[in-house]
């Protein structure tokens, strides 16, 4: 498979107020066409951060890339100019928010915003456009008739499944997700997921899914990355990390979920803070949190181990160890 | 059931609360729910968004006066109690609430929030007072440097923390948790989850526990009710209700949840369209509308509550056929096997 977007060696510094935030560092990933990648991790990880640099859409003057590179399909984008970056941003990538309510237009109907995209990556005419985005609409479940309604009139599942529409206007080759469904219920968040299930299948598009809910990543992709502290700590297939986890940070993190089946154990909780990007901790990010802290762990960053072709992390303490969690 | 009657702690009979809506009629947001809660029990209470499970929590707290049907505390009518009573009643019934940015006053500390229940019943002052309250800290496990901060220099999880502390101040025997964990990351979740089990423990506590999450309720209560637009639909034991779902939207609703599991595809019901308005609600059956099983008649004629087996309520006259329906279900059959 062709690598369509790799993202090498990233830091992405938040400054403002003399403050300086380590969002994400020197983080590596690459996702592959036709593939789905899970990002997962808790609030301030760097998840969206993640997401944000990839769009070229941090926060000017306040977010910068400090080092590293991102390239699609063996371009960079962090050297493209703002112009070209527009014909890819939408076109060929396009993300889709958390909440729909603060990334949709209020005051433009969700026909008109819909057959912008469509004008300007596709070069239609207004008539043709207008055509097209009912279509698109049909497809996420709306029927056409509700071209001329506002966002606010949509309930919260509905809107985002605008929000979805219009980020799968032109086909993207990538497409972003950024807790699609946090604001939704376990209904509607399961009829969005289907829809994103029959969408990559028949468009054979990339997805980069991120979310700190562990049984949207089993059901939706192939492969998933474990962040903290801006570091991604553990990646690989899903089946292989969510059976042997292996960076303590995931084992806890599946340990710390309530299960559906099973018997009902006492919850572990994983003890302290996540860690802040104001003051990140020396070696690894994880070690004060950490039951199986070692001197080295406070010394050292850990390297990325392969432990077999299909998962790889970052630890010290998981080389050795046999299936034990 | 008559017995579990006397022996309730709280119980209400035939609940009612509609909103007006002026020109649009009445909002039905809770509609005729008879339930019990019994000592040192956990209720929990799950459904979408909108199907009135925090009213059914505020109606309990008497945040709301009921339009009509009757809430009992220890066989006691407190549906429309005086002011002394009222008062009285806070002692005993607490609430904690899902946000816990909103829900403490920015303004103080988190010493005077939680010495306030002690002085608005004039329980304690002085020295005493800090001690009680130094007390009430270390047992929810808040370090003493916290009491002199402000709500906003606490993390969401401390936050709840000190939420949890103040409902726990009097020494309640029964509180309402509306959500309490939904705002929180996971692994903070995990620790109030925990806390909220230790505490019941310790002080015999009763809960009412309010979440759309399934796998935090499976894992809180000992009985959990599922609600539909302002009604029951079924209320079983946390074990039945799990691996014997008789209603068709707890089933949907089961169904819906994305699981950790491989190897085994399974069928997922997906519920077309949204919850419908519960506004002037028409007679038939309230999820008729959606569901993956109804029938001409379903949507003509009103579902109640039956028992239909033992302590497991159903409001769905085709029960036996959902239950045959789903029997196969890879999800129903993941559940039974782990179980045993």
């Amino acid at each position: 498979m062709d690598e369509l977007l790799k993202i090498s060696n990233l830091s992405v510094e938040y400054r403002s107020g003399g403050k300086v935030a380590k969002a994400v560092n020197n983080l590596n990933l690459t996702i592959k066409k036709g593939q789905a990648m899970g990002l997962v991790g808790e609030s301030g990880a760097g998840k969206t951060t993640t997401a944000l640099s990839v769009m070229g859409l941090l926060p000017e003057n306040i977010g910068m890339i400090t080092e590293g590179d991102i390239t699609y399909n063996g371009e960079s984008l962090i050297q493209m100019k703002e112009k070209q970056k527009n014909n890819i941003r939408g076109k060929k990538i396009s993300m889709v928010f958390a909440n729909p309510l603060s990334s949709l237009n209020p005051v433009f109907t969700i026909g008109h915003q819909i057959t912008m995209v469509l004008r300007k990556h596709k070069n239609l005419s207004e008539k043709d456009a207008k055509k097209e985005a009912a279509e698109i609409l049909k497809l996420v479940g709306i029927p056409d008739y509700r071209m001329g309604d506002y966002p606010h009139q949509f309930s919260g599942g509905m809107r985002q499944r605008v929000g979805i529409a219009a980020a799968l206007a032109c086909s993207p080759e990538l497409l972003i997700a950024d807790e699609p469904t946090t604001a939704l219920d376990v209904t509607i968040q399961a009829q969005i997921l289907e829809l994103m299930k029959d969408l990559q299948k028949n468009l054979n598009s990339s997805l980069l899914m991120i979310t700190h809910n562990l049984g949207i990543i089993a059901e939706l992709c192939q492969t998933v990355a474990v962040m903290y502290g801006g570091e991604v700590v553990e990646y690989g297939s899903v089946q292989e990390v969510f059976e042997h986890p292996s960076h303590w940070y995931t084992i806890g993190l599946l340990n710390a979920v309530p299960k559906l089946a099973g018997e009902r154990q006492r919850l572990i909780s994983i003890p302290g803070n996540v860690a802040n990007a104001q003051m990140l901790p020396e070696g690894c990010k994880f070690h004060p949190r950490c039951s199986r802290c070692i001197e080295k762990c406070k010394a050292k960053r850990p390297d990325m181990i392969c432990l077999n072709e299909k998962h790889y992390v970052q630890c010290w303490e998981a080389g050795g160890r046999n299936g034990e969690q | 059931m008559e017995n579990n009657k006397k022996n309730a702690l709280l119980r209400t009979e035939n609940l009612k609360e509609y909103f007006k809506i002026s020109g649009k009629g009445y909002l039905h947001a809770v509609d005729n729910i008879s339930l019990e809660i019994m000592p040192n029990e956990t209720l929990g209470l799950v459904g979408e968004s909108g199907c009135g499970k925090s009213t059914v929590g505020n109606t309990l707290m008497r945040l709301l006066k009921p339009t009509n049907g009757k809430i009992f505390y220890k066989g006691e009518d407190i549906t429309n109690p005086s002011k002394k009573k009222k008062l009285e009643l806070t002692k005993k019934m607490q609430m904690v609430f899902q946000d816990p940015y909103s829900s403490l006053n920015p303004r103080k500390t988190i010493r005077s929030i939680l010495s306030e229940p002690f002085l608005i019943n004039k329980a304690a002052s002085g020295i005493e007072l800090e001690e009680k309250v130094n007390a009430l800290a270390k047992r929810v496990g808040l370090e003493e440097y916290v009491l002199g901060q402000f709500p906003h220099e606490l993390d969401g999880g401390k936050r709840q923390m000190v939420g949890i502390a103040r409902a726990l101040a009097m020494n309640p025997e029964f509180i309402v948790c509306d959500e309490p964990v939904s705002a929180l990351d996971v692994s903070v979740q995990a620790t109030i989850i925990n806390l909220l089990i230790d505490m019941q423990k310790e002080m015999k506590l009763s809960y009412l526990f309010i979440s759309h999450d399934l796998s935090v309720v499976r894992h809180i209560s000992d009985r959990v009710a599922v609600m539909y637009l302002g009604q029951i639909v079924e209320i079983a034991k946390t074990d039945t209700i799990f691996s014997n779902t008789l209603h068709p939207y707890s089933v949907a609703l089961l169904s819906a949840v994305p699981k950790i599991q491989f190897g085994q595809e399974e069928e997922r019901i997906v519920l077309t369209g949204d919850v419908p308005s519960p506004m002037n609600p028409k007679p038939g059956c309230r999820f008729a509308p959606r569901c993956w099983m109804a029938c001409e008649e379903c949507k003509n004629k009103d579902q109640h509550l039956a028992e239909v087996e033992d302590g497991h309520y159903v409001a769905c006259m085709r029960w036996r056929e959902v239950r045959e329906k789903t029997a196969g279900q890879a999800w129903k059959k993941g559940i039974e096997v782990e179980h045993e």
